[in-house]
């Protein structure tokens, strides 16, 4: 009788180990899943600060200004080129 | 059984019948002493084995484990990064990015191959000698170059000298550069703030730097956390006031302005009617805070938040608003102005033009200082002391923003007559362009004053009445008629729209007395009349040229700025054009 118990146990004992031994292996993968995301997350965040910086650097005022002037030959508006409408209608 | 004794017989010594291994001759009697002796040796060493055992368990226990963790374990600082500063539409105007300080043990790399070091030093961006001399230290640390950007850093590291190591650090970098700058200011090589908002805001934008504890393999990995994480905090974002495209407009019309009168400088401030925001602020000459190498006190200089000036003319207002307010005169109360030169205890103040009897709107409009002195001392020095300290003059200005100038007002007691017609159309009181500004607020508001803001407002501030609505309402449309044909300040006028100002010029007080040939310029107006938005003030300091005046200098720099200011966000025009003049400097449309 405590035979059959012990041969049981034993089988218990070495099935919850091997499983300890799966867990934590599963638990190393995740973690280094994890890691691996979570430095992608932190790159994506600098490129993005850089994305913004370049945005702000190439869509300075003075750049346009002078793309606009220089290559697209365009001038600025003037208060005697400009037609105002009311909502009544056009003056 | 005889079978049996046969074979025994056969192995026993014939002679005496004995076994062998019952010989006597093996059977050695030993001491007794000998085997206690051994005994106790094996008990010691036990017990010696577990004495040990108890000491590593019981008593060095933590010494061990820590020696242990030490070997596998790490601390990881998580920096956490400046925060951004951003105009009030989010574009970004300061962002800090990853960049590496390369350091150096000197004695490590002394040995390292010539050619090598010539790459380094060329990638560095200095020459050999400069390289050596940094080398040729007898610390044991040196930084060859910082903030170094990180694919050059990565090149470096790609060289493999010995020795050379890198360091995360991190880089500020002004995307609008000269343009903002005085409002934005920079931080130094350590990430901290060294002017303007950069400054003011430095607890707010650093941010706080985390760490964790981890389980590290033989390869670099990080295998498992110890301890929970010290999770780093960003330093928080701050969204200025600044609108950039006014700015930008603000920052040009101010330059070209310097530039064709041949001034020494030229300050712009643009302010929000409504919120009391600052919409732009525009310095010349400037500065690139992206390379600070050539920066000169000149340049760094924000003459509209730190220099404090006689603003002149553009005073006159206030001692107005101050008799209308009481009630002493309406706008169309006369008062004789003579041939242009009037006599106060023993000395003379004058008017550009003789204007004789004039009334209250005129004298603003022709800018008289005569009128605006008799004005003045029809009431007591120390009522226009208290309009002036109402409207922030000679006062610290508390808007979070560092080295703000407070001007200097000096107590109504020690007035002399004449000093007291001189404060009246500001002379002998220094305010700063911005102290200016904001007291024109309250005539483009209904005659409250309220605070002024470099952050982005949310909500309307409250505003502290000084004058009333009517006095204001009633002084505005004096301003209006500045820019009007007959005013002093033709050249300020807005096509399209209804603009009104004043303009101010003071001779500069050098060395005791007022200068007869350095001159300040400026202008401070609002638009549209019908429903100001924009204060906006002009200062242009020693122009140069044949121009020295106010509304000669400062006024078409406000008439461009206003113009295209008010196009940008799209306020509607409340004039007809066919009814005004347009000034030339604005056909000419600069943009």
């Amino acid at each position: 009788m405590s035979g059959k118990i012990n041969a049981v146990l034993a089988t218990l004992l070495v099935g919850c180990g091997l499983s300890l031994v799966n867990a934590q292996y599963q638990a190393r993968h995740l973690f280094i899943e994890l890691e691996r995301t979570q430095s992608q997350a932190r790159q994506l965040d600098i490129e993005w600060a850089q994305l913004q910086l370049d945005q702000s650097t190439l869509g300075k005022h003075a750049r346009i200004e002078e793309i606009a002037r220089g290559d697209l030959n365009m001038m600025p508006l003037t208060a005697a080129r400009t037609q105002y409408l009311t909502p009544e209608g056009s003056k | 059984m005889s079978r049996g004794n046969n074979v025994n017989n056969a192995r026993v010594a014939a002679s005496k019948g004995v076994p062998f291994s019952k010989n006597p001759v093996l059977a050695v009697s030993l001491p007794v002493w000998r085997s206690r002796v051994v005994l106790f040796v094996l008990f010691f060493a036990f017990a010696a084995l577990a004495g040990r055992a108890m000491w590593l368990q019981g008593v060095s226990t933590q010494f061990l484990q820590k020696q242990g963790e030490i070997r596998y374990a790490r601390t990881l600082e998580l920096p956490a990064t400046r925060g951004k500063i951003t105009d009030r539409d989010g574009q970004v105007l300061a962002s800090s990015v990853p960049v590496k300080a390369i350091w150096a043990i000197p004695d490590d790399v002394q040995n390292a191959p010539v050619d090598k070091l010539r790459q380094l030093a060329k990638l560095l961006d200095m020459s050999n000698a400069e390289l050596q001399k940094k080398l040729d230290s007898d610390r044991g640390f040196v930084y060859l170059k910082r903030q170094v950007e990180q694919d050059v850093s990565e090149q470096i590291m790609k060289l493999g000298i010995e020795g050379i190591s890198t360091r995360k650090e991190y880089k500020r970098f002004y995307p609008q550069g000269e343009v903002t700058t005085h409002v934005v200011g920079f931080t130094n090589v350590e990430d901290v703030g060294q002017e303007s908002m950069e400054l003011a805001q430095q607890k707010t934008l650093v941010g706080q730097p985390g760490s964790r504890r981890v389980i590290k393999d033989r390869l670099g990995h990080i295998v498992e956390d110890i301890e929970s994480i010290r999770e780093p905090h960003d330093g928080k974002d701050l969204t200025l006031s600044i609108d950039s495209k006014i700015q930008y407009i603000a920052f040009t019309q101010v330059k070209e302005a310097v530039e064709k009168f041949k001034a020494k400088a030229g300050a712009a401030v643009v302010l929000d009617v409504h919120t009391g925001e600052v919409l732009a602020l525009a310095n010349y000459p400037t500065y690139n805070p992206n390379d600070r190498s050539k920066l000169t006190g000149e340049q760094l200089r924000n003459r509209v938040m730190t220099d404090s000036f006689e603003p002149g003319s553009s005073m006159k207002p206030f001692p107005v608003v101050m008799a209308l307010d009481a009630k002493k005169v309406t706008p169309h109360t006369m008062f004789d102005t003579g041939n242009g030169s009037m006599v106060i205890a023993d000395r003379v103040i004058h008017d550009t033009h003789a204007n004789h009897t004039i009334d209250v709107q005129t004298i603003i409009q022709k800018s008289s200082n005569i009128g605006t002195s008799k004005i003045a001392m029809s009431m007591p020095a120390q009522d226009l002391w208290e309009m002036y300290t109402k409207l922030g003059f000679g006062q610290q200005p508390k808007w979070g923003f560092p080295g703000a100038a407070a001007g200097r007002l000096r107590p109504y007691k020690s007035w002399r007559p004449i000093e007291h017609a001189n404060m009246s159309f500001g002379q002998g009181v220094s305010v700063s362009l911005i102290q200016l500004a904001r007291a024109y607020l309250v005539l483009a508001r209904d005659g409250d004053i309220i605070p002024l803001s470099f952050q982005k407002v949310t909500e309307a501030p409250h505003g502290t009445q000084v004058i009333s609505p009517k006095t204001a309402a009633e002084m505005r449309e004096m301003l209006e008629m500045v820019t009007l044909p007959g005013g002093s300040a033709v050249k300020a006028q807005v096509p399209g729209y209804r603009v009104g100002g004043k303009t101010g010029t003071a001779q500069k007080f050098i060395g005791g007395h007022y200068s007869h040939t350095k001159y300040i310029g400026n202008f401070i107006g609002m638009a549209p009349m019908s429903d100001p938005r924009f204060i906006i003030a002009v200062m242009i300091d020693e122009p140069s040229g044949p121009q020295k005046y106010g509304g000669d200098v400062a006024g078409p720099v406000f008439s461009a700025l206003a113009a295209q200011a008010l196009r940008a966000k799209n306020v509607a025009p409340d004039s007809d054009l066919t009814h005004i003049i347009i000034p030339e400097s604005a056909a000419q449309g600069n943009m």
